[in-house]
């Protein structure tokens, strides 16, 4: 990443994730899997957060508090990069998240973004 | 839970403290119970590591001390109506901290691995749970604005409990007399010239001055489902009965939900597709890779379209293309060349649109006689002996039609209605030549074989 005393802010997306730990990916878990992706496809960061409760599209209630329904806590990865990286990370992502939810929102990168 | 569909949502962005309490649970609990007993879509709780806001107390984990009090962030990624609804209460539930609402795209939200159609998925995870609902003595004047201005066509009556007494649809207000003709027409009515603007304003004036209320006109024999009974027995019932919208109830007869058709025709679009290498359901989001299983949602739309389709040609007379328009099933009437090329379509609206002024007020009687059910009212010579403009097809048709291939899936045809907002799409062979029409009934046919 370089610095530069003037940024000019470049109009990007904000890409997020929604999947669980203990989905795996071919044998891997999957947010890792997300990640190595994301990082070959060359996009400038990533940045992976375990939730601590939440449910989804399956309503299933993973939490923390309760040992046994928390092996499968939350994980929420976000993107950030240009249109078109992000455009064209869509259909890779597509592929490997079998269940979960991706959203999407313009955001201004008004600094950083090079890889 | 209520399934999201895909396309426009909100994030609801949730910043509290760990130590925050609400009736002696967390208060980050007690928000992710209230989002899930209320058909929420999803929420994610994540802990920060430090952090201070609103009550300008420094949040900090770990450290030395034992009891944390972390940053919370709640992310609820949901529909707007359904966050607005919720709104409130987390409102209440809340002593400081922050929310924050923006949009976003969902670009993929999927369920179980299923395969195929989920046409066993309960209604009441597809239904529309922020329903209005009116009591038997609400006005008719009040029914008949609620309806003209709202997006819903139907409106649930209720009683005190919350028991579902009857349903008034715009047809039921066409029925009592109330409301001269659907819903579409008034609207566009009432956009035109002053002359037809009054011609369909005196009977809406009269209704408001109704003494009539909501159990006078209200339809009593309800079809109504469980909201266990699965989507493709609701779909069964909607095909038979020409039902597009039924009420959910519980065993105690209170309201629970609607569900439309058009909820149904999501769900078609949203259940998940096989993938070429995958061995679950997805969805995909650019339908590039081929298919190797074949699902049903992904046969053609040829095997599903109405081949008797009500065509003219551009210079045929208008007194021609409202006959067929009154004729047609699916009340569009398509404009074509020699070869069958689509030129254009007619609705009634693009007719009373696009017609001189002076012959508005004589079509919307017609086309009021004809919402009573009284078809066998043809045109007469006064609209096709006008000097004004619009005398053939041509004038009146809309040039802008939307359009799918016959061999475009039934999920492509389905997304395509709801981009383009079009509820009949003309289908064309390879040629380009028009080969039928398809309706949201026809495309729904398929929950029942998936």
């Amino acid at each position: 990443m370089t610095q530069r005393a003037n940024f000019l802010p470049v109009r990007g997306k904000r890409l997020r994730i929604f999947v669980g730990e203990a989905q795996e990916w071919q044998g891997k878990p999957l947010y890792r899997a997300i990640l190595e992706t994301v990082r070959q496809q060359g996009a400038a960061g990533a940045t992976v957060m375990r939730g601590i409760e939440g449910f989804g599209p399956e309503h299933h209630l993973s939490s923390e508090r309760l040992p046994d329904i928390s092996a499968n806590l939350p994980i929420v990865i976000e993107v950030v990069d240009r249109d078109e990286r992000i455009d064209a990370l869509l259909p890779l992502l597509d592929h490997i998240v079998q269940r979960g939810m991706i959203s999407v929102t313009p955001v201004e990168i008004v600094y950083g973004g090079e890889a | 839970m209520s399934l999201l569909r895909q396309g426009r949502a909100q994030v609801l962005t949730i910043y509290i403290g760990e130590s925050d309490q609400w009736q002696g649970v967390p208060l980050y609990v007690a928000i992710v119970q209230y989002l899930r007993q209320h058909g929420s879509a999803g929420a994610t709780v994540i802990r920060a590591i430090e952090g201070y806001g609103a009550g300008a107390r420094l949040h900090e984990s770990g450290g030395l001390r034992w009891s944390s009090d972390a940053p919370i962030v709640i992310q609820v990624v949901d529909s707007p109506e359904r966050l607005r609804r919720f709104l409130p209460h987390i409102q209440e539930m809340l002593s400081g901290g922050l929310m924050t609402l923006h949009e976003v795209e969902v670009l993929k939200y999927t369920h179980a691995r299923r395969r195929g159609l989920p046409t066993k998925l309960p209604v009441a995870q597809v239904m529309e749970t922020s329903v209005m609902t009116v009591d038997l003595t609400t006005p008719v004047s009040t029914i008949v604005d609620l309806l003209l201005a709202a997006p819903f066509r139907a409106l649930p009556v209720v009683d005190r409990q919350g028991k579902l007494q009857g349903i008034i649809s715009t047809g039921d207000l066409i029925q009592a007399g109330v409301l001269p003709m659907r819903r579409g027409l008034v609207r566009a009515a009432l956009e035109l010239d002053n002359t037809t603007a009054e011609a369909v304003e005196m009977p809406l004036e009269q209704a408001r001055l109704s003494k009539l209320t909501a159990q006078e006109i209200m339809n009593r024999e309800v079809r109504t489902v469980g909201p266990q009974q699965s989507i493709r027995e609701a779909a069964e019932i909607m095909l038979q009965t020409g039902l597009r919208r039924l009420p959910v109830v519980n065993a105690e007869g209170i309201l629970l939900g609607m569900l439309s058709r058009a909820d149904l025709l999501q769900v078609i679009v949203t259940s998940p597709v096989m993938h070429a290498q995958a061995s679950s359901g997805t969805q995909p989001l650019h339908r590039t890779g081929t298919l190797t299983t074949q699902q049903v949602q992904q046969q053609p739309v040829a095997d599903y379209m109405n081949t008797d389709v009500a065509t003219v040609e551009e210079q045929a007379p208008l007194s021609e293309v409202i006959d067929a328009l009154i004729l047609s099933p699916l009340k569009r009437v398509v404009v074509v060349d020699r070869e069958r090329h689509v030129r254009g379509i007619i609705s009634d609206v693009d007719v009373l649109a696009r017609i001189q002024a002076e012959a508005r007020p004589r079509l919307l009687g017609l086309l009021s006689g004809w919402a009573r059910g009284k078809p066998e009212r043809l045109p007469t010579a006064t609209l096709q002996a006008s000097s004004g403009k619009a005398n053939v097809a041509a004038d009146v048709m809309n040039r802008d039609v939307v359009t799918v291939p016959a061999s475009a899936s039934v999920q492509e045809t389905i997304e395509k209605m709801i981009a383009a907002q079009r509820k009949v799409l003309p289908v064309l062979n390879q040629e380009g030549q028009l080969v039928g029409v398809v309706g949201r009934s026809d495309l729904l046919q398929i929950l029942l074989e998936g």
